[in-house]
């Protein structure tokens, strides 16, 4: 680490003797100073405190090799003091302080890390890189800890207007005009995310933690809530995809894609005899899929456990000191796993068709659904018609959210039976980051009226095109989930017309959209604006679009840069009705 | 549930999330029927019988109650809305009874094209009115929506009198009521019931597809919206006579 900063000094040092400008050798000298110190002396400024965070947020993410996965944190929290420090004793300007700022988002979002092979151009299509920051949000004591450093970020936001990935924490305590200045970001960029203090801290009190350090949480990748500072624990990366256990189903353990008997035979699919018996033949493979995804976690965890030690990550974590064991061994303080769920909006109105059409109306048997499915509908276009103008996640209807409600009340009881081999307990999470795309791919239609290898439903979100009743209505919908059910997060992605946010009472409204859906009990809500027009205008002429910044799951992205498919599934998200 | 016959309501739309309508976050209930044919109507659907739900006032509510706690965070509500809603009386005053039962903030908005009983039945009700100020000369009127001005005027000054929550409103249509004699007249009109502001609706294309859907053909389909520069002027116009233009849409 020091190595690392002392590079940095000894360029500017050399540089400072060189240049004639005497302005230009004064910056250099205080880089050459700045570098020379920190992160391996503490800070005694706000300068020297941005430059600490950054250098070791760089040199985290390399020594790591990846950047998703780590996040600096609560930043406004970290360095507040030695701004308020700085401004008493005269010795910074707020602008110069905003003009800091906006160099370290700059830094943020130009780090972007090229994914091997391995991942290869699917990876590199989400357009992902994400160092998610922390802004807002309540202090351990429970008090509201927005500050100065909050509104100078949402500026340095909004000023660079990149692809920046930023947590927006929300409690019932925070001050309107934040929240009213975190929606008029939209104006120019679309990256906030909302998240909402109550629902996260007490999904991190029922993990484990003290409501201290709940408190003090900040989200990691995209909307994943960990310690701020004290915990271990990959938050993403397995997964299972609900409309898979389906597939099992009607396949008596087999996967369409697969073809080979990994599940558990729950027999012949066309003798179910009620709807029960065929979602206790889900939650069976269910069950047996959440299974597979610990155990192979748990391995890949012990080889990081016997080859990846990381003592300088280790060395900024809470716990892995006091411990004299590595993070990856379980040094740090609170320790947890992750098994993500997707696809849930497919899933969900895949089961109340099923419901429907075959147990309540009798439109059709169980085996000549099962026929049509595997023939993606070949000739049964009339069935599938049918399958679409069912009932769906997302409208309000109680009937079909009870189906989301006890599917997720389930999935996350299996999941956080599960130990992990550091001594916690894996975390659900139902958050997609654009997979969503990729998965659908490889799965073959399904009850709801999807074609095979088209996108499933995103996170937490109702399917594209489902939500027939505006914006309310999905939020009610999601809402009767029990989000603190779901340790590291889920996402609701919403798309709004550009237009709403060109009025004061359309800024205002948004902010009475978030404040109600937390106030239901949501945990996380972000909202695209950009009108279908301009999305397709992107598509067709992307030189002229090279600007154009969207939100695809827990992250931003140029629109431009994503992969085809992934741009069609953002155009297919349900954009609200235009204002009238 | 019965539904009786008289308080039935005609509903041909109702959307969530209407913004637009009154204060807050707000569902718009649409009731059809409308004693004006205005040459710039945005809702024809309110215009034919048979294409609306029939639906009890209990019915509506509970719709509109699914939002409450979007009204709770907004200070939003139900707004009635059209064609003229308080064309047939007693439906729209069971529906407001219901909604004030549950303590839901109520809008209506009217033509003002009703007799004076119907506002008077349902003062107590309403929480704000949104109330059309179409134009001045009652032969223009008669010209441009089937009906002169003089009761519309009348209940005007009659909700003012009785100190009811009005916000007068005036669709800006190029060439219709734009003129700057116009907007004098009305911004006087507006000072002599004891109102000081008027929102001003500049005129829009975007609802005629819906004559067309309808097999319908707009009158106004050659009319271009209002340019920013005409809709300055205009609330310039006004506020020379102290009338204060809060421009809407």
């Amino acid at each position: 680490m020091r190595a690392f900063s002392e590079r940095f000094a000894s360029l500017a040092r050399a540089q400072s003797e060189e240049t004639r400008d005497a302005g230009r050798r004064a910056e250099l000298e205080l880089i050459a100073e700045t570098c020379g110190r920190v992160p391996w002396l503490p800070p005694r400024s706000f300068v020297e405190a941005v430059q600490s965070l950054w250098f070791t947020q760089n040199a985290a993410i390399i020594s790591y090799g990846a950047g998703s996965g780590i996040t600096p944190g609560r930043v406004d929290q970290l360095l507040f003091p030695y701004y308020e420090a700085d401004l008493a004793r005269g010795e910074l300007t707020r602008e110069h302080a905003l003009r800091l700022l906006e160099e370290l988002i700059i830094k943020l979002n130009n780090n972007v890390i090229i994914w091997p092979n391995l991942g290869g151009v699917r990876l590199n299509h989400l357009g992902s890189d994400v160092e998610n920051i922390t802004l807002g949000g309540l202090d351990a004591s429970g008090e509201d800890a927005t500050n100065e450093l909050s509104s100078l970020f949402i500026e340095a936001i909004t000023h660079t207007s990149l692809a920046t990935t930023a947590s927006f924490r929300i409690s019932k305590k925070s001050p309107k005009e934040f929240v009213r200045k975190v929606v008029a970001i939209h104006r120019e960029t679309s990256s906030p995310a909302f998240l909402n203090d109550e629902t996260a801290i007490a999904a991190m009190v029922r993990d484990g933690y003290s409501v201290e350090a709940a408190r003090e949480y900040c989200l990691v990748g995209c909307v994943e809530p960990s310690g701020n500072g004290d915990s271990y624990g990959a938050t993403g990366g397995s997964k299972v995809y609900f409309p898979t256990a389906l597939d099992l189903v009607f396949n008596r353990g087999r996967t369409t894609f697969f073809g080979a008997q990994d599940g558990v035979d729950t027999g012949d699919p066309s003798r179910f005899e009620s709807f029960e018996a065929l979602l206790s033949a889900f939650y069976r493979q269910l069950e047996s899929m959440v299974g597979w995804v610990a155990e192979a976690t748990d391995l890949r965890d012990a080889i990081w456990a016997e080859r990846f030690h990381n003592p300088l990550i280790s060395s900024t974590i809470d716990g892995c000191i006091e411990s004299g064991r590595d993070m990856t061994a379980g040094g740090a303080r609170y320790n947890f796993g992750s098994v993500g769920g997707g696809g849930l909006g497919t899933a969900v109105d895949s089961l109340a068709a099923i419901r429907a059409f075959v147990f309540e109306r009798g439109q059709v048997s169980m085996g000549e659904l099962c026929e049509a499915l595997s023939t993606d509908f070949r000739g049964r276009e009339d069935l599938r018609q049918t399958l679409l103008g069912g009932p769906r996640f997302g409208n309000d209807l109680p009937e079909v959210d009870a189906l989301a409600t006890e599917l997720v009340a389930r999935f996350c009881a299996m999941v956080t039976a599960r130990k992990t081999a550091c001594g916690g307990h894996y975390k659900a999470s139902l958050i997609s980051y654009g997979l969503n795309v990729y998965e659908g791919a490889l799965e073959p239609a399904t009850p709801d009226g999807r074609h095979a290898g088209e996108p499933l439903s995103n996170s937490m979100s109702p399917s594209n095109g489902a939500e027939r009743r505006g914006p309310t209505a999905a939020m009610n919908s999601v809402a009767r989930i029990d989000h603190t059910l779901i340790g590291y997060g889920n996402s609701l992605n919403m798309r709004l017309p550009l237009g709403i946010l060109k009025s004061e009472k359309g800024v205002e409204s948004v902010a009475h959209l978030v404040r109600g859906y937390f106030d239901k009990g949501g945990f996380h809500v972000q909202f695209n604006t950009v009108d279908t027009a301009t999305l397709l205008a992107a598509q067709q002429r992307p030189q002229d679009y090279g600007d154009l910044i969207v939100r695809v799951s827990g992250y931003s992205a140029y629109f431009t840069r994503l992969g085809r498919r992934i741009q069609d599934d953002i155009i297919g998200r349900s954009e609200l009705a235009p204002c009238r | 549930m019965s539904l009786s016959a008289a308080t039935a309501c005609r509903v041909f739309d109702m959307q969530r999330f209407s913004i637009h309508d009154g204060p807050g976050i707000r569902t718009t209930v649409f009731l059809e029927g409308c004693p004006l044919r205005c040459a710039w109507c945005q809702n024809p659907e309110a215009f034919q019988s048979g294409a609306a739900d029939e639906l009890s006032p209990e019915a509506v509510i509970a719709e509109v109650l699914k939002d409450r706690d979007f009204y709770a965070v907004s200070g939003g509500g139900m707004t009635v809305s059209g064609g003229e809603p308080l064309l047939h009386l007693a439906p729209v005053r069971a529906l407001l009874e219901e909604a004030k039962r549950h303590g839901i903030d109520t809008c209506v908005q009217t033509s003002g094209a009703v007799p004076e009983g119907h506002l008077a039945a349902v003062l107590g009700l309403v929480d704000l009115f949104h109330f059309d100020l179409k134009h001045m000369s009652s032969a223009r009127h008669r010209a441009l929506t089937g009906a002169g001005n003089e009761r519309i005027l009348q209940n005007a000054a009659f909700l003012m009198e009785r100190g009811a929550a009005v916000q007068f409103r005036m669709p800006l249509v190029p060439g219709i009521n734009d003129d700057p004699e116009h907007l004098a007249e009305l911004a006087r009109f507006v000072r002599s019931i004891g109102a000081k502001e008027l929102r001003v609706l500049p005129y829009h294309r975007l609802y005629l597809d819906k004559y067309t859907a309808l097999g319908l053909v707009a009158p106004l389909r050659g009319t271009e919206a209002p340019s920013a520069e005409s809709l300055q002027r205009a609330a310039a116009e006004l506020g020379r006579h102290d009338v204060t233009a809060v421009l809407e849409g």
